[in-house]
């Protein structure tokens, strides 16, 4: 990365950290008595936000399952970036969700007293953990080798760090890196059906919910992977063009033909998505219509036709239609997609929970919390901003300093 | 018609069944309301009731009350549809509790318990009928005036009546912001703590229409198992298989 | 159709129904099932044994069932006065149910003598009000301390003060806000001596009635004038008069304790109720009614109405009344129309112009046009009933008493009787026996003094038969329709009269007037004529508040007696109680004779009620400056503004007592301008337990104890057919500071306030022995416990009515259930020695029961009601032809019919209507909302946070109007709807709209209980703090100032003449966009 952006990058991650930190202060001392979504939208934008995290993270898997499973060679150089970044999506995952539960201390052992396996949630819980567990360590294995032979030249904190995690180690032998390479490869593999289980369950999560047509889909999951590859595709693209080194226009080839891949999952998304409006428009459904009607032409319709169709689908289509050889259109396409792409997370989340399931219930025992009405309020936005500035700081600090965006394990060739 | 001179409120015949279901086999006891719709007088006591007895929060609710015009003018009528938990005999919301905080028991009450509960609310989300709400720590009492000395104050007020939170499951809880059941789904439980007492649930009891029956559904003696059988009772949203052990009667 | 469950069992009609012993009532042992002790399930969680799964998890913290937490009294939260338990969790109100002993919250109610262990886990209903009760109690904006304005009256700046001072400053008053000197009470209050009082009295008498020169009067009493309030027209009677007292709700005991304080105490006449923005019309239409002939004269009605027997009438019209959100009231009511209606043991129709909560359960809703509807229906029915032969001919020829006990009738009316028509075939007076030149007979009056019997005439066949109403033993029946001459006099009889009146129109033609579709009407005339005596009509409000209230009430009181349903099972019933201040023999204590050395109060009243103008010397000819009521009293509306036009004379101090008349009353903006004006109303004193809407105004607010703290006897309902006596005693330990008024410490409430007043003025009633040596009025209890006691001992003069006496265990519960109550208020040797030993059992049955009441189906015998009223009803009023209207000087219309409004006070119609005023404004009760008092109640906000402008789909489409879009209401008086507070602050009256298919075109309806601009709606300040508002409070709107003015006194809305009511629902207004 360029050596100007990065303290930008920093300064923003730092002031979102002590911007956020006043609506992250508000709702440890109060609980959830600052936020805005109620008992009739009981989730809002915090679990919109988890969504937005979990499609990046699976973009970012999917690099990985492609890198070293598949042993695709052209998305080598950005492997242990993905691993990485699913590391840091994870992060914020976790921290949305933590910070959404009414009885937020109770997660750390309640889950492990008496888990429900009635519950998908119970199941995202454990594949979650897994999923941590698994990158964690094969972000280790796959920068062990560059923290060992350069733990030497790091000085200061930096060094400290390089220092811990070689774990006491000197030498990276060759020995040494073909059971890492062997680690990773294993890793690799339990990842596959771990990430695509986690992946699934989310959309499952939603689509088991009987009385909330919107989700209650056999689509559902479908549509959760499709945009989660979408997202995660487009982010990692992006990455790529910030982080990878353009040696023989090895970037721009492997931006270009992830730009082709998001065009290709950018259109099946909206094909999915027309379907679904339009079946749900056919249905006649009075709940179905309300909650379509909501995305369409509700109070945020310029979520769905500015935000997501306009400058999330259009003008990246536009980009990597006709501009799908400029590396640059492409990034910026890709860059359009994933930072709208909350857009339809929101639209995801929202519309289902704003129709009252009860006619008349809009109209009985009045309160905010039991209203459909909902608009994430300060506290939500600053929380969240606080969040993902801890996690683009961690993103920042790794890379920077951690060997992932350059490691460069020169291939997986030897273990497969 | 004949005449006739009422012997007997049928609050004290519920009365009566409640005290021979908890004299008898504990094991026979499914607990059912019938809410018979055409008695149903739109009064919302049953709402308060509820709200009073288990001192709910601003924004929880165990049972509102809906209300509805039908018809054109001058032929019009209004029907009211008190909504508690329906107490689902196959209930969706139980599945996807994570923590097994909520639960069927055996006499057929879908509880929750405070102390396990961690306000994921997927339990909200799953509830086809909106019956839980979940508790964000808010106070009535909050907004009024802090003054104090001459006008009674916020603080005065909030603590004679909202900062001790009622004997929900017949426990005490802390006091009101200092744990649960605050940052918990909650939701009707049927008044365990009265039953246990043999006392009716208070929204039964405060029944202006005498719309509301309650007892032993399994109990061919109790009133509410011969409402059951009317042909004028139905399930709410039946179609989705939740097969409530609340019924309505048309 | 007998109910699966036996709830009901099939009676047999032959045999009497009372009677203990009768096999349909279940034994109270068995009532309930199950044990005292905890047995079963629960008996085993109680006892910590293995409890069954469904329980496990329960804890024991739940202490509400327990009995010693529990104290059983009456709510207050609307007047209904429902039985309550109150719950107490250390020393809190925790839950406020219903009480089961009581009658308003069960049908029937469980017997007397269920122990009341039993009774612990047995609750009836209460309505939403009631269950949110503890909200009043712990206000936020509850007022502790005594406030004094620091500000201009209405400015909301107040300082507070300790009692002591300020009963100090309102007796001797001074320069007390620095605008100049006030008179204090005691420079009112001036006439102290019986002997002067009476013959100042006497003598003022016979100079109003022209028997005494004015100038004779004054040499006369040339000493004594000093006291009078005008030496030249000493009929105003004392200086005494001069301070007045206004209340809105108050009830028994309290009442007795704060009227007596005015009326026998200080000797004022100026003590006066709200009857009259309530429901005026329907009591003084039953006062009217129940004017018995007592020697020789037309007297001694009580304001009173009546109302259905509502658990045994087969079919009921609830005309303008709405038991299910409002009325006396939801939890008494409702139970009885539901199982009623759907169990089949009834039919119900409404005529209401807004389909109602009961109107939408209704076999027939007739959405009846507001102005004119109501007397329209009543005229169509009578002309219906009687020309299809339906009405009940046995009863209404019944003329006497004898004639109604032969046919076993309850009561009698003058259907029968023949009154003289005039030269202009008008209605006079009676025919009587000396028209014919029969003889007069003197008899002798109860207090030995003789009076002249002259006989009422009825006509039988081609005999006029002369008779006594009261005769017991000659029963006379008389033809029902006779027009005729007798010695040259022209007669009709009073059914005649009335047929007449009904006959103007065709029965479409009424039906056309009243909106109404005849072919539902001919429906509704059909059942109520097919069930016996068990058919009835039920008015309330929607009937008695227009100007001609009077005259719609008796015209369908007059359709009930078509039937003759008064008394019957099922029919119309009234209200009967325990005699409580012990006037009668035998009770253990007179309470009323505690004024020994008072002056009897005298004089015209300002509000000028049961005077009659052209008999006083304030008569000046026609019209008068303001009305005079000589048919009603309590006339809300008339008693400030009187005081602001100072007629008949200026008031010097005013105590308002639990009573808001600016936002009560229709047009009530006009009161703020007077009551802001200190030269009209030098001292305003207020009793209050926040700062309200009214008080606002006022120099001083003592604060007070709210229903769930206080005593009071509610007394009941006419639908209640038991004799009950409902009791309403201190639950909790009260919240305002304790004061010492003689040498006791109390509570600072209404009493204290009260009672430190007698001691600073001296007055007679109050202090040392004034029950008796070493019997003290120094506490509250020192009567109210007295008064219970007359009720524990009943009405029977050798006490064969007095209640069981509690046993050890009763006597137990009933201290420790008290065990949170300070020594102000309960101290049990105290107590006792108020009643004595031997009465204190009793009392304690009593109290611990929240009152006495009669079981269920002791209240019925032979089909009929056993506390039946059994009197003479009057259905034709000699008085109101014989007295001039004060501002017409035309004699009153003696009778029921149809008399078109809205009409100024003196008979001239408005009609605001062309001036483009196109809609009619109507307003009725939501039931989560009573009155201006429970907008603090925060979980009946959520239920219903504000009320809309609700209009007809037609209005909205025809105007442009949707859900949601904001209007202001302007009417003729108040063309720019709003209320101005004259501290610069307006209110406007603009609200929500809604839409909706159940109510008439052409009306716009809107619910009482919002728009507020005080109790927490404002900021206001004291002791140079500002108190925050609480936005929750101030949502909604009120609309009751664009209620039409009266354009002839202008300051005041437009009122009925002869029943007194405040109009609701006849003013015009026009929707504006806002
Ligand atoms: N628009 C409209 N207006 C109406 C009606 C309607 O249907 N629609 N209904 C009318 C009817 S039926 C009536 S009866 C009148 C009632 O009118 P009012 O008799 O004037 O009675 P409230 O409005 O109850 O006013 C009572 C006031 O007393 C104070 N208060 C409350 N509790 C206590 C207490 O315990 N002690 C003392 N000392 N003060 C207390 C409060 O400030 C409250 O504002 O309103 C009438 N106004
Ligand atoms: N919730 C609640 N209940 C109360 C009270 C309260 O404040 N709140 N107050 C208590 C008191 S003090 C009283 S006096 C009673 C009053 O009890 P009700 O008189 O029964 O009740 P209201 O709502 O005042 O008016 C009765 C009905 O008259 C209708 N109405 C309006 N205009 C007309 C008309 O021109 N013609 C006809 N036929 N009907 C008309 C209204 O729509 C309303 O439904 O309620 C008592 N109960
Ligand atoms: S009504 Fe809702 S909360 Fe109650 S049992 Fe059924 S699904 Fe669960
Ligand atoms: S909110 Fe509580 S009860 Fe509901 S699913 Fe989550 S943990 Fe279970
Ligand atoms: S049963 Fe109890 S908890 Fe359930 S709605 Fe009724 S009062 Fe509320
Ligand atoms: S208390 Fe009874 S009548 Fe009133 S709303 Fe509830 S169910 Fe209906
Ligand atoms: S009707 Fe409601 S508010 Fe009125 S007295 Fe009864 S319970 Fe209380
Ligand atoms: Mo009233």
């Amino acid at each position: 990365m360029q050596q100007r952006i990065f303290p930008a990058l920093i300064v923003l991650a730092l002031a979102g950290l002590v911007i956020g930190s006043y609506g992250m202060f508000d709702r440890l001392v109060n609980g959830l008595q600052p936020v805005a979504f109620g008992s009739y939208v009981p989730w809002g934008l915090w679990v919109s936000f988890y969504l937005f995290f979990l499609g990046l993270s699976a973009g970012a898997f999917l690099v990985t399952i492609l890198t070293y499973l598949l042993g695709i060679k052209i998305l080598e150089g950005i492997g242990p970036l993905s691993g990485f970044m699913v590391l840091v999506c994870l992060f914020c995952e976790m921290l949305f969700i933590l910070l959404d539960l009414g009885y937020m201390s109770r997660a750390f052992y309640q889950f492990f007293l008496t888990p429900s396996f009635t519950s998908l949630l119970t199941w995202m819980f454990l594949l979650f953990n897994a999923m941590g567990i698994i990158y964690t360590l094969k972000t280790y294995f796959l920068i062990r080798g560059d923290i060992i032979t350069k733990a030497p030249d790091k000085k200061g904190i930096v060094g400290l760090v390089y220092r811990l995690l070689s774990f006491g180690k000197s030498q990276y032998s060759k020995e040494m890196e073909e059971s890492d390479r062997h680690r990773v490869h294993i890793l690799a593999w339990i990842s596959l059906p771990v990430g695509l289980l986690f992946y699934a369950t989310n959309g499952a999560f939603f689509a088991v919910l009987i009385n909330r047509p919107i989700w209650n889909s056999a689509m559902t999951p479908l549509l959760f992977v499709v945009a989660a590859l979408l997202s995660g595709g487009a982010l990692v693209a992006f990455l790529t063009f910030v982080y990878v080194k353009n040696g023989n226009g090895l970037r721009d080839n492997l931006v270009k033909y992830l730009g082709r891949a998001v065009l290709f999952l950018l259109c099946t998304f909206l094909a999915l998505e027309a379907m679904q409006l339009f079946v749900g428009y056919q249905t006649g459904r009075t709940d179905i219509i309300t909650s379509l009607n909501h995305i369409i032409k509700g109070p945020t319709w310029w979520i769905f036709w500015i935000g997501h169709l306009g400058i999330g689908s259009f003008i990246p289509l536009i980009l990597l239609v006709f501009l799908a050889n400029n590396p640059n259109a492409v990034a910026a396409a890709c860059f359009l997609i994933f930072g709208t792409f909350l857009s339809v997370r929101y639209n995801f989340i929202i519309p289902d929970q704003a129709v009252y399931k009860l006619e008349g219930l809009e109209f009985v025992f009045r309160h905010a919390r039991l209203s459909t009405d909902y608009v994430p309020n300060l506290n939500e936005w600053l929380v969240s901003i606080w969040i993902m500035s801890a996690g683009l700081l961690a993103f920042l600090l790794g890379t920077r300093y951690l060997p992932i965006a350059n490691a460069n394990f020169g291939g997986m060739n030897h273990a497969s | 018609m004949s005449r006739f001179l009422a012997v007997e409120d049928q609050m004290i015949r519920m009365q009566r069944d409640l005290n021979r279901a908890l004299d008898g086999d504990p094991k026979n006891i499914k607990w059912g309301m019938v809410i018979d719709l055409a008695k149903c007088i739109g009064c919302h006591a049953c709402t308060v009731a509820c709200v009073a007895e288990n001192k709910l929060p601003p924004g929880v609710v165990y049972r509102p009350v809906l209300e509805k015009e039908t018809g054109r003018y001058p032929s019009v009528g209004r029907q009211f549809i008190p909504r508690p938990c329906l107490h689902c005999q196959n209930p969706p919301c139980t599945k996807v509790c994570p923590v097994k905080a909520t639960y069927k028991n055996e006499a057929g009450v879908v509880v929750v318990d405070y102390k396990r509960c961690i306000g994921c609310r997927y339990c909200l989300v799953a509830c086809p009928y909106s019956a839980r709400t979940a508790d964000f720590g808010d106070w009535y009492t909050s907004g009024a005036t802090k003054s104090q000395g001459v006008v009674q104050g916020q603080e005065t007020a909030g603590a004679s009546y909202e900062a001790m939170p009622a004997a929900e499951y017949g426990k005490k809880w802390p006091p009101r912001g200092k744990g649960s059941p605050v940052g918990n789904a909650r939701k009707c439980h049927f008044c365990v703590h009265r039953l246990s007492v043999r006392m009716l649930p208070a929204c039964v009891t405060t029944c202006i229409g005498r719309a509301t029956i309650f007892g032993n559904r399994n109990d061919p003696n109790s009133m509410v198992f011969e409402m059951i059988a009317s042909a004028r009772t139905y399930q709410l949203k039946g179609e989705l298989g939740t097969n409530p052990a609340v019924y309505y009667m048309a | 159709m007998p109910h699966k469950n036996s709830k009901v069992l099939e009676m047999d009609c032959d045999k009497p129904l009372n009677g203990v012993s009768r096999r349909s009532f279940i034994k109270t042992s068995a009532l309930l099932g199950g044990s005292v002790a905890f047995s079963g399930v629960a008996g085993k969680l109680m006892a910590g044994s293995t409890k069954p799964e469904w329980m496990d998890g329960l804890g024991r913290e739940y202490t509400h069932h327990l009995i010693e937490n529990q104290i059983f009294s009456a709510c207050q939260q609307c007047n209904t006065n429902c039985g309550m338990k109150v719950k107490i969790v250390d020393g809190v109100v925790a839950k406020i149910d219903g009480n089961p002993y009581n009658p308003w919250c069960m049908t029937p109610h469980i017997p007397e003598d269920t122990p009341i262990d039993r009774a612990a886990t047995v609750e009836g209903s209460l309505c939403p009000k009631g269950q949110a009760g503890i909200q009043t109690l712990y206000d936020p904006y509850r007022i502790v301390k005594v406030l004094k304005r620091t500000g201009k009256r209405g400015e909301n700046k107040w300082r507070s003060i300790p009692f002591s001072q300020a009963v100090d400053e309102i007796v001797n008053g001074g320069d007390l806000f620095g605008e100049g000197p006030v008179e204090g009470l005691k420079d009112i209050v001036v006439l102290r001596d019986p002997a002067i009082a009476k013959a100042l009295a006497d003598d003022a008498a016979l100079v109003a009635s022209g028997k005494m020169d004015i100038d004779q009067y004054k040499s006369k009493h040339a000493e004594n004038l000093k006291h009078l309030i005008d030496p030249d027209h000493p009929d105003m009677g004392p200086k005494n008069n001069q301070f007045c007292f206004n209340w809105g709700r108050i009830k028994n005991g309290r009442g007795d304790l704060i009227k007596d304080f005015f009326s026998k105490a200080c000797g004022s006449v100026n003590y006066h109720g709200h009857t009259t923005v309530c429901q005026g019309s329907l009591y003084f239409a039953g006062m009217a009614m129940s004017d018995q002939f007592v020697e020789g004269k037309f007297t001694g009605g009580s304001k009173f109405y009546w109302q259905a027997d509502t658990g045994n009438s087969e079919f009921c019209i609830f005309v303008g009344a709405n038991p299910f959100e409002a009325n006396y009231g939801p939890p008494l009511r409702a139970q009885k129309v539901t199982e009623g209606t759907v169990d089949g043991r009834m039919k119900i129709a409404v005529i209401d112009p807004r389909c109602s909560k009961t109107a939408s359960r209704a076999w027939k809703w007739l959405p009846v046009e507001p102005t004119n509807g109501v007397p329209a229906i009543a005229m169509a029915l009578i002309g219906w009933i009687i020309n299809n032969n339906r009405h009940d001919k046995t009863y209404l020829a019944n003329a006497s008493k004898a004639a109604a006990k032969a046919d076993n009738e309850p009561t009698w009316s003058q259907a029968a009787w023949l009154v003289k028509i005039g030269a202009d075939g008008s209605p006079g007076k009676y025919l009587r026996g000396s028209d014919l030149n029969r003889p007069v007979e003197t008899r002798t009056k109860q207090d030995g003094s003789a009076w002249d019997f002259d006989a009422f005439v009825a006509k039988s066949g081609e005999n006029y038969i002369s008779f006594d109403p009261n005769d017991e033993n000659k029963a006379v029946e008389g033809e029902l329709f006779v027009d005729g001459t007798v010695e040259g006099i022209r007669v009709k009889s009073v059914l005649q009269i009335i047929r007449e009146a009904a006959e103007v129109k065709s029965f479409e033609a009424w039906c056309r007037q009243a909106g109404v579709n005849a072919t539902d009407l001919e429906d509704i005339a059909k059942e109520f004529t097919s069930h016996g005596k068990k058919a009835v009509a039920d008015l309330h409000r929607g009937v008695s508040q227009h100007t001609s209230g009077f005259y719609n009430v008796t015209a369908w009181y007059t359709v009930n007696l078509l039937i003759g349903n008064i008394g019957w099972q099922g029919g119309l019933c009234k209200a009967t109680t325990w005699n409580y201040t012990g006037n009668s023999p035998g009770k253990p204590f007179d309470v009323t004779k505690r004024f020994a050395g008072g002056i009897k109060a005298w004089g015209i009243n300002i509000i000028r009620h049961s005077a009659v103008y052209d008999k006083t010397t304030m008569f000046e000819g026609f019209p008068a400056k303001r009305t005079w009521y000589p048919f009603s009293t309590d006339i809300y509306q008339e008693v400030i503004p009187s005081i602001g036009d100072q007629y008949p004379y200026p008031i010097k101090a005013l105590l308002l007592y639990m009573g808001s008349p600016v936002y009560a009353l229709p047009s009530g903006h006009t009161l703020i301008d007077i009551l802001r004006d200190t030269k009209k109303l030098p001292l305003f004193i207020a009793s209050d337990i926040v700062v309200g809407e009214t008080s606002m105004y006022a120099d001083y607010i003592f604060p007070d104890t709210t229903y769930l703290e206080r005593w009071e006897f509610p007394g009941a309902h006419p639908s209640v057919s038991p004799k009950v006596f409902p009791i309403r005693q201190p639950a909790v330990a009260p919240l305002v500071e304790t004061v010492k008024v003689f040498g006791e410490e109390m509570p600072m409430n209404m009493e204290a306030m009260i009672m430190a007043f007698a001691e600073a003025l001296e007055v007679p009633g109050f202090g040392e022995n004034v029950f008796g040596p070493g019997q003290h009025m120094k506490r509250e209890e020192d009567l109210y416990l007295r008064m219970v006691a007359n009720v524990a001992f009943g009405d029977r003069p050798d006490g064969s009515d007095r209640v069981p006496a509690a046993g050890a265990r009763e006597m137990e519960i009933f201290e420790k259930a008290r065990k949170h109550l300070p020594k102000t208020v309960f101290d049990l040797e105290r107590w006792k020695s108020i009643v004595g030993e031997e009465m204190w059992p009793f009392l304690v049955y009593v109290l611990n029961r929240g009152g006495r009441f009669q079981s269920y189906e002791k209240a019925y015998k032979d089909n009929q009601l056993a506390n039946a009223y059994n009197k003479m009803v009057g259905l034709y009023f000699e008085k109101l032809v014989t007295t001039n209207n004060a501002m017409t000087g035309k004699p009153y219309h003696p009778h029921a019919d149809f008399v078109p409004g809205p009409a100024d006070c003196t008979g001239n119609l408005i009609n605001d209507r062309e001036l483009g005023f196109d809609m009619t404004l109507i307003t009725y009760k939501f039931i989560t909302q009573t009155k201006s008092r429970t907008v603090g109640n925060y979980w009946l906000s959520a239920v219903y946070p504000e009320n809309y402008v609700e209009i007809s789909v037609a209005d909205a489409r025809r105007m442009g109007l949707k859900y949601g879009d904001k209007v202001r209401i302007v009417s003729a008086s108040n063309t720019d709807g709003v209320w101005n507070l004259g501290s610069g602050l307006k209110v406007p009256m603009e609200g929500k709209v809604k839409v909706l298919e159940g109510i008439r075109p052409g009306v716009v309806a809107f619910s009482l209980g919002h728009g507020h601009w005080a109790q927490g709606a404002v900021p206001f300040e004291i002791d140079g703090k500002v108190l925050t508002m609480d936005k929750r409070r101030s949502k909604g709107f009120h609309a009751n100032a664009a209620m039409r003015v009266d354009p002839v006194v202008r300051n005041t809305t437009l009122s009925d003449p002869v029943g007194g009511s405040a109009v609701f629902y006849q003013s015009q207004v026009k929707l504006v966009k806002a």
